[in-house]
């Protein structure tokens, strides 16, 4: 019991102190991101490598998701859901330079709308 | 408005549960006063992850995907464990009640009074950053969706509402039906979390799924479990995750309609070996109990 408390409170306070200390959006690049039924429309889809915040909005009449792939498709780089419609929601990740993709899924489901390239510079 | 309501009925709705339960049970044993230490445990999770929501909302800090999915996924599991620990604990103090042990039992309350404050923390925390973030930002966007935040908070009323009337529903019943009843519900809900911890680790790329990719050296089984053959099932096309369906099972018994092989197997297995033990316990402290209370009787004739 000590111990699952203690790891618990552990686990708080690791993540707590290094995602606190991660990124300040300050200095780092911010995209608009406009989620609708049918498309994902990102404001630019280039940026310098380091803190990207994609602020995305759902313009659509469904709850939807934004995510950014690795260049394969299958790792996720950064995921922010529950986005209900009318809402805005950050999608903060850090990036080293090379191809991404980025796409949303308007419903939740598996359907993926507006797969696109997206490029992080040096 | 019915998107936000739907997030925060989901979001909200396993807690709900899960706390509902236990004060009904500290509630059973004759010990209300316990249920404070539960509730101090859910109070402190809420109003720590509206604070930290705040914080990433408005303020210049943010969190990172992969450590918002840690954090989730780590909290998940160890509330699966945290919970499962309450249910035996409940077995063991709840058969020893109408005992002459009295004294025993205070102590082995008194030893888990941190616990409970944990687990009220940890049922609450596991998800309340996540809910936390969505209510900010449905408070946020006043003018783009004026509805939004009364719908999300109408979701996790309606979760609260549902919670309770478990509570009231678990109060009535007769004591040995409810600590049989309430340890499966528990079960039931716990193999659920779990699998959406391991879900939250998969999409961290932590555990194997289908957001990672295997060694080339890996045996043909453990390939399995990555890539697009990492899932189990896909009936998102039947029962919409977005919809209120979805939003109640996945609340209840955790299901998602997207599960992946990993998922399927933790919940199988956390769901057959603890439900299999706690009933094979459950039925012999039963045994016990109406043996102890024939044997004075037939002595007393």
């Amino acid at each position: 019991m000590k111990a699952a408390i203690t790891s618990s409170l552990a686990i708080l306070a690791t993540f707590g102190l290094a995602s606190c200390a991660e990124s300040n959006p300050e200095g780092s690049a911010r995209i608009a991101v406009e989620s609708s039924n049918d498309a994902c429309t990102l404001s630019t889809n280039t940026a310098p490598a380091g803190t990207i915040v994609f602020k995305v909005k759902n313009t659509g009449d469904k709850s939807t998701e934004f995510y950014m792939m690795a260049e394969d498709g299958v790792e996720i780089i950064g995921e922010v859901e529950n986005i209900a419609p009318g809402l805005s929601r950050d999608l903060t990740v850090e990036v080293e330079a090379g191809n991404y993709q980025t796409l949303c899924k308007p419903g939740a489901a598996e359907d993926k709308v507006g797969e696109a390239e997206f490029v992080v510079t040096e | 408005m019915l998107g936000t309501f739907i997030i925060g009925l989901r979001e909200g709705l396993e807690a709900a549960l899960i706390v509902g339960i236990l004060i009904a049970y500290v509630n059973k044993i004759g010990r209300p006063e316990l249920a404070r230490r539960i509730w101090l445990g859910v109070l402190l999770a809420i109003a720590l992850s509206l604070g930290v929501g705040a914080l990433l909302t408005f303020g210049t800090y943010s969190l990172t995907f992969r450590a918002q999915e840690v954090i989730g996924g780590l909290l998940s599991i160890v509330a699966v464990g945290l919970v499962t620990w309450m249910i035996f604990w409940m077995l063991r103090t709840a058969h020893s009640l109408k005992g002459e042990l009295e004294s025993g039992i205070d102590k082995a309350i008194s030893e888990s009074g941190t616990g409970l404050v944990v687990i009220g923390f940890v049922a609450v925390a596991r998800e309340g950053i996540e809910t936390a973030l969505f209510l900010w930002s449905a408070a946020r966007a006043s003018g783009d969706a004026p509805g939004a935040i009364f719908g999300a908070v109408l979701g996790l009323g309606t979760a609260v509402a549902l919670g309770y009337l478990v509570y009231r529903g678990m109060v009535r019943i007769n004591l040995a039906k409810f600590f049989t009843w309430t340890g499966a519900a528990l079960i039931v809900v716990a193999a659920g979390i779990l699998a959406y911890g391991i879900h939250d680790l998969q999409e961290a790329a932590i555990l194997p799924g289908p957001w990672s990719t295997a060694a080339t050296t890996a045996p043909a089984w453990m390939q399995s479990l990555y890539g697009s053959s990492a899932w189990a099932f896909d009936v998102s096309s039947t029962i919409s995750p977005d919809g209120f369906l979805g939003a109640l099972l996945k609340g209840t018994i955790g299901f998602t309609p997207q599960s992946t092989w990993l998922e399927v197997i933790a919940w199988f297995a956390y769901l057959s070996i603890t439900m299999t033990v706690f009933l094979v316990l459950n039925y012999r402290k039963n045994q016990a109990r109406a043996t102890a209370v024939r044997v004075p009787q037939t002595q007393g004739a």
